[in-house]
């Protein structure tokens, strides 16, 4: 398989998960309990660490979780894709590009392992 | 408003501004931040987050075609996402600064700002004529910046190559940057960096373009996602809506008199940008 129709079935995959999530998220949001379906409500991610989201859906699947999950799936997709892009240009052995894409995945994790700015 | 209302609100707006952005190459996230902060009051921050999360979506929604048709140049993209990624780094962190010093009134400055760089472009696209193509560098052999396409209206395949891979890395370290400042894609100066710096095919230069704003913006949305400016239901509900405008917008694209479009995004985007500005300088 060529690394395009590989990246193709990735973002494919990514999109649909990512869809049915958010879909599934806002219908429970709209039929349930609605605190959080208010432009200034105090709900945001950062109470849902990316790094917990995996142990606290499957205890207590709420709308907002799903939402985050849907959410989740959708950086994840870019993240699968250039390890994806990493592990081909090692197997090619094209040095060049593998040294490029590494730095990219490198500077993705960076961003998501970084802790935030409080002043 | 109930949620349901504000739901439908939500999703119309950012399915007409997903539409337009698709239409005329800027994306959604010009259009949408504007009208959340100044029609529907949502906190600047929220705006940004929403914005930015759905262009994660349109990218995937959109580039799979090209992608598939290789229009998509994935090899140069690739290697550009470097610059990207560490901008968008740097952008989000810099906004992250901001926004945490209560400064959120400079946001507003510099999005009025880059909203009338951007009108200037556009009017620009409509007057740029055919330059002529600089001859292969070092770099087009040492990165292998070479590619070839199917133009479906010349109805022949187009060879091309890519130079001065340096100077299209800089500028798409700024595309990155005003990305992740600002929580919009930032295809304008991406296509910038390859068709004028690198002097690619503005077919592949748009399509590498889509497919590199997904990378892009995971990247400050995961700084986002840290500083909370991630508010669930209105970033689902925009990442929905932005999809469908701009799934409907490519379907339309290829009728549509580009000429006329260009025009009337280059009035709403002065207009937008103006009342950022204000609203920045008078809040």
């Amino acid at each position: 398989m060529e690394l395009e129709d590989l990246v193709v079935l990735v973002m494919r995959a990514g999109l649909l998960v990512s869809v049915a999530l958010l879909i599934g998220g806002v219908l429970m949001t709209l039929l349930g309990p609605t605190g959080v379906a208010d432009v200034r409500s105090p709900v945001n991610s950062s109470a849902y660490p990316l790094s917990r989201l995996l142990h606290t859906l499957p205890s207590a699947p709420s709308a907002v979780a799903v939402m985050f999950m849907g959410l989740a799936a959708l950086l994840a997709t870019p993240l699968i894709r250039v390890t994806l892009a990493v592990l081909e240009f090692a197997k090619e052995g094209d040095w060049i590009y593998l040294g490029l894409t590494f730095l990219v995945l490198l500077i993705l994790l960076i961003s998501l392992f970084l802790p935030s700015i409080r002043v | 408003m109930s949620p349901d209302f504000l739901f439908t609100v939500l999703l119309l707006v950012s399915a007409v501004a997903g539409f337009v952005g698709s239409l005329t190459g800027l994306g959604g996230g010009v259009v949408l931040v504007p009208v959340y902060t100044l029609v529907l009051g949502v906190p600047i921050e929220y705006a940004a987050g929403a914005s930015l999360v759905s262009t994660i979506a349109t990218s995937l929604g959109t580039s799979v075609a090209y992608v598939r048709d290789r229009i998509t140049n994935v090899r140069i993209g690739m290697s550009l996402e470097v610059a990207t990624s560490l901008g968008a780094l740097t952008g989000s962190l810099a906004v992250a600064l901001i926004y945490s010093l209560g400064l959120q009134r400079l946001v507003y400055v510099v999005f009025g700002a880059v909203l009338l760089l951007s009108s200037y472009t556009q009017m620009k696209v409509l007057t740029t004529a055919r330059r002529a193509r600089p001859p292969p560098d070092r770099w087009t052999k040492r990165l292998r910046l070479y590619g070839r396409y199917y133009d479906a209206l010349e109805g022949r395949e187009v060879e091309y190559y890519g130079v001065r891979w340096w100077l299209g890395a800089l500028v798409m370290f700024s595309a990155g940057v005003v990305s992740g400042f600002l929580g919009i894609g930032g295809g304008a100066l991406k296509v910038l960096a390859m068709d004028w710096a690198m002097a690619l095919p503005i077919k592949v230069s748009t399509a590498t373009s889509n497919f590199m704003i997904g990378v892009t913006a995971a990247t400050s949305s995961a700084v986002y996602w840290t500083h909370g400016y991630i508010q669930p239901f209105l970033a689902s509900a925009t990442a929905l809506g932005v999809l469908l405008g701009a799934f409907a917008g490519s379907r339309i694209l290829p009728r549509l008199k580009s000429r006329s479009v260009r025009l009337i995004f280059t009035a709403i985007l002065i207009i937008l940008g103006l009342q950022m500005i204000l609203r920045g300088v008078w809040s």
